[in-house]
C-alpha cells in the first residue's frame, strides 16, 4: 500500500485526543516517565559544571574560550527544528505524509548541523588548550556539552530511521505513535539546550 | 472510518490551521527570547542584575516548548505530573550538587 493510501486508514481526531488528535498509547506515557529519568542525569552534569566551573588551573576560562556568536547561531538552529519538528507532527495529524517526511527530514538536518557547530567548537577550544583533562572545569564542560550532543546525535539517528520506514512501509497508526513519542524526545533535547546555553554559555560570559 | 460532518470537518481544519499558527509564533517568540537573552550578555549589564533575567528568559523557553510543542497542555495531567517531578526533581539534584562540590572542591 502506498504511503498515501495507508494515510487514507490513520485514526481521525475523535478516536485519538479529544482535543488535538494525538495517539494514546502508554509508549508515550513510558517517554515522560524516561524523560523525568533524564531531567535528574542532566541536572546532576549541570549541577557538577555549576560547581567546578571555577576550577580552571592554568587553563583557559569559559569566558575566554566562548564563542558567542557561534553558540547563539547552533542554539538557534536547534530551536529551529523544535519548530519543524512540531510543524512535521502537525503534518501528520492532518495525513499529509508528504509534508511530515519533508519537516522531518529538515528536522535531522537541523539537528547534523548543530552537531557540526559542536564539533567546530570542541575543536577550536581544543586548539585553544581546553581539554577535558587541563581542568574541572574542561572535564565538566566537555561531559555535560558531549553528553547533551550524543543525545542529539541519537535523535538524528531516531528520526533517519522513521524516515526510512515511513519512505518504505508509509503510515500507520503504530508510526504515528512512533513519530509522536521521537518528536517528545526531540523537544526535550531542545529544553535540555536552553538550559545550558543560559546556565554554561550566557553565565560564563556574564562573568 | 466517517470524515464527519461537512461543518465538522471545517471546525477541524480551522482548529488547525490555528494550531499551526500557534506553534510558529511559539517558534519565532522562541527564537527571538534567545536572541533578547544574547543581547542582555552583549550590552554588558552587571551580573546580579542580567542573571535573572536570562534564567527568567529560559524559563519562559522551557515551559512554552513543554505545554505547546510537547502537548502538554491538553494530554493526560499524569504526563504533567511527571515532567514537573522530573523538573523538581532536576532542580533539587542540580542544587544540592553545586552546593556540595563548591563546599569541598
Amino acid at each position: 500500500m502506498s504511503a498515501q493510501g495507508e494515510a487514507a486508514h490513520l485514526p481521525l481526531q475523535h478516536e485519538t485526543s479529544p482535543e488535538l488528535g494525538l495517539p494514546k498509547d502508554n509508549r508515550i506515557l513510558g517517554l515522560w516517565i524516561f524523560l523525568a529519568g533524564e531531567c535528574a542525569f542532566f541536572a546532576s552534569l549541570i549541577g557538577g559544571y555549576l560547581g567546578l566551573h571555577l576550577g580552571v588551573a592554568h587553563g583557559p576560562t569559559g569566558a575566554q574560550v566562548f564563542d558567542l556568536p557561534l553558540t547563539t547561531v547552533a542554539t538557534l538552529v536547534l530551536l529551529s527544528s523544535s519548530l519543524t519538528v512540531v510543524l512535521g507532527v502537525a503534518a501528520m495529524q492532518r495525513r499529509d505524509v508528504r509534508a511530515m517526511q519533508i519537516w522531518l527530514w529538515l528536522t535531522a538536518l537541523l539537528g547534523i548541523f548543530f552537531l557540526e557547530f559542536q564539533g567546530f567548537e570542541f575543536y577550536t577550544f581544543y586548539h585553544e588548550g581546553l581539554t577535558l583533562q587541563t581542568s574541572a572545569f574542561g572535564s565538566a564542560f566537555f561531559t555535560l556539552t558531549g553528553f547533551h550532543g550524543l543525545h542529539v546525535a541519537f535523535g538524528v539517528f531516531w528520526i533517519l530511521l522513521l524516515l526510512f520506514q515511513s519512505l518504505k512501509h508509509g503510515i500507520n497508526e503504530d508510526r504515528t505513535t512512533k513519530v509522536f513519542v521521537m518528536s517528545l524526545y526531540w523537544h526535550f533535547v531542545d529544553v535540555v539546550w536552553v538550559v545550558i546555553f543560559t546556565l554554561v554559555y550566557l553565565a560564563g560570559k556574564v562573568g | 472510518m466517517s470524515q464527519g460532518t461537512p461543518l465538522e470537518g471545517a471546525a477541524i481544519e480551522r482548529q488547525r490551521r490555528s494550531q499551526k499558527a500557534l506553534y510558529v509564533t511559539i517558534g519565532v517568540l522562541s527564537l527571538v527570547l534567545t536572541l533578547v537573552a544574547v543581547f542582555l550578555v552583549e550590552i554588558g549589564l552587571q551580573r546580579s542584575v542580567v542573571l535573572p533575567v536570562l534564567i527568567a528568559l529560559a524559563a519562559v523557553q522551557v515551559l512554552m516548548q513543554a505545554f505547546l510543542f510537547m502537548h502538554l497542555r491538553g494530554s493526560r495531567h499524569l504526563y504533567s505530573y511527571f515532567f514537573l517531578a522530573g523538573l523538581s526533581l532536576a532542580v533539587l539534584i542540580g542544587t544540592c550538587l553545586m552546593i556540595l562540590i563548591q563546599r569541598w572542591a
